[in-house]
């Protein structure tokens, strides 16, 4: 497994280069994934060999770009076992993809007194669209709480269900905490009650395998960026018979079949909901991230990311003045805690200049964050191009700070 | 000045853990609170003005240690000076702060010379600012398009 790793390392060529004088100890993958070479090459070789833009042109290198980008919704497709590539909508990200289902969907299925439900681990980015369309709609936006340890559990959502509940809207995996919920179980309870649900897969995307058949999820978004891709891509699957339903989110080229001045005929699945020239590149580029991932598997990764988990989070609850934020059940990649007296910002300083990336903050869970009573934590994250040198540099740094600050 | 070692000395981490000037003011003249929603530091910055002459200052809140000394050490340093030193003073602290090269410490800074050196964390010099922009709010709370804001 080390020389395999050690194979892998050397595929990221920023892994190459040291950060203050230190080797690069890159603990903040859940912020975003470093890119190996293969999806470097991937968008340049686009822009060197044919950067023409995709479904409108008869020439040789549109015809090239158009084949590239959609092989990467092909890849996608495969990736989360959708049926269809009309489910596979490219966006820019997670929350774009979420703000489609929010403004799409949302104007289309729900009215004022309706509720949707999301959990308090979500990232903002699945919580300001809900409250977007709550100010416009009058829909109500509830939120079920989360147990002492950081789990959402059945009951809990049962307990927020309501014959209003129109959606849910939940996250696979809190990026703040690292708590993997329990999907597969509450998602028949959300259809049971005649509820759609949409997963924000941004963090689940590169370390968990995702089956949107047999979770049945409704809708489902994430990243390129946290994927080894490229930032500017994401993903929005939807079923397509609710993504035909839906009126398209936005308006302009690519999007139609045809338009007089009057009136639109709008484009089929998924181009309906992709106006105006797509990140190619960035297409192209996530194509290629996933194939790296099928390249590894993600039998390797899980245990490689889980081995590095436990062993990071066994020394790091071994230092005295370090304190574990949430204790999920089933926790995936992320650790998050908090050092006495050291604020999480400060931390951040003093770990970069020993050459180790975390993220110190709120990541983007600020109701999570209130929930905890805390300002900010340290957040550590694995990634299969992570080893024992990068916990034992972490650790090293922590013990240093707490010096520092004694 | 260089490393974040250096930038976190011992001036620093004792008025962020017995912070000068820590409380309010029964009788302030100004407020102002000061807020960085990124990292939920969170102060308020009171005064006591009398003419033109600053007499008392204090704050109290939460936040990094930098924000924190930075607070107690702005409160030491403008007391008993007058509104117009402190402008100075801020224009001569965020110079020092935000300048790229290591600004020499200048001696009339006193103690806050232990902030040079925070240029090269552009990701921390809000959070030196952080009071010091809101006590100049509180002096001063229109201030005119043209004035630098950080
Ligand atoms: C759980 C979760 N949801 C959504 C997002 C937003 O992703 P993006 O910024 O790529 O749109 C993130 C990224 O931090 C995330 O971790």
């Amino acid at each position: 497994m080390n020389r395999f790793i050690d194979n892998l390392r050397r595929q990221f060529p920023c892994l190459g280069i040291p950060v203050n004088g230190q080797r690069l100890a890159w603990l903040d993958t859940a912020s975003t994934a470093l890119k190996p070479d293969c999806v470097i090459d991937a968008i340049a070789d686009y822009y060197r060999c044919c950067p023409a833009n995709v479904h409108r042109g008869i020439h040789r290198l549109s015809e090239m770009a158009t084949a590239r980008y959609e092989a990467s919704r092909q890849s996608v497709r495969k990736f989360i076992n959708a049926t269809s590539t009309d489910e596979i909508v490219f966006t820019s990200g997670t929350t774009e993809s979420i703000n489609i289902v929010a403004g799409s969907a949302g104007q289309h299925w729900l009215q004022a007194g309706d509720d949707v439900l999301i959990s308090e681990l979500e990232h903002h980015a699945n919580i300001v669209p809900w409250q977007f369309l709550r100010d416009r709609l009058g829909i109500r936006l509830r939120s079920i709480p989360m147990d002492r340890q950081g789990d959402i559990t059945p009951d809990a959502l049962r307990q927020q269900l309501s014959p209003r509940t129109r959606l849910v809207a939940l996250t696979a995996v809190s990026n703040a905490i690292g708590t993997e919920l329990p999907l597969s179980e509450l998602i028949p309870i959300a259809h049971a009650a005649g509820a759609k649900v949409l997963i924000d897969a941004a963090q689940a995307a590169a370390c968990v395998p995702l089956d949107v058949q047999a979770l049945d999820c409704d809708f489902l978004a994430f990243s390129g960026h946290k994927l080894f891709g490229p930032t500017g891509i994401g993903v929005l699957y939807g079923k397509a018979a609710w993504l035909d339903e839906m009126p398209p989110f936005k308006g302009g080229g690519d999007m139609i079949k045809s338009v007089t001045l009057e009136h639109t005929e709008f484009n089929d699945l998924p181009y309906k909901f992709e106006a105006g020239s797509p990140n190619i590149a960035g297409a192209i580029g996530l194509g290629r991230a996933i194939e790296f991932v099928n390249e590894i598997g993600f039998e390797a990764i899980m245990h490689h990311e889980n081995r590095l988990t436990k062993t990071a989070l066994q020394a790091l609850s071994s230092i005295r003045g370090v304190t574990l934020v949430g204790t999920p059940t089933q926790r995936r990649n992320i650790i998050s805690f908090t050092l006495d007296g050291v604020h999480p910002h400060d931390a951040g300083t003093l770990l970069d200049e020993d050459g180790v990336a975390i993220r110190a903050g709120h990541h983007c869970a600020q109701p999570l964050m209130q929930r905890f009573g805390l300002p900010g934590t340290i957040r550590a994250s694995f990634s299969i191009y992570n080893n024992d040198e990068d916990i034992e540099q972490l650790v090293r740094s922590i013990n240093r700070i707490i010096r520092i600050f004694e | 000045m260089s490393s974040a070692t250096d930038l976190y000395q011992q001036i620093i981490l004792e008025h962020s853990r017995r912070p000068l000037h820590f409380g309010t003011l029964p009788d302030a003249t100004h407020v102002c609170s000061a807020d960085n929603p990124l990292c939920g530091d969170s102060f308020r910055v009171v005064l006591r003005v009398d003419g033109s002459i600053i007499c008392e200052a204090a704050f109290e809140g939460a936040g990094c240690a930098i924000s924190k000394a930075s607070a107690s050490l702005m409160c030491d340093a403008i007391i008993g000076q007058s509104t117009d030193d402190f402008e100075q003073r801020f224009r001569h602290f965020q110079a020092t702060v935000t300048s790229a090269v290591d600004a020499p410490p200048l001696d009339h800074m006193g103690p806050l010379a232990a902030f040079s050196g925070l240029a090269r964390f552009p990701a921390r010099i809000k959070c030196a600012m952080l009071c010091w922009n809101a006590a100049r709010s509180a002096l001063n709370p229109y201030p005119s398009a043209t004035d630098p804001v950080i």
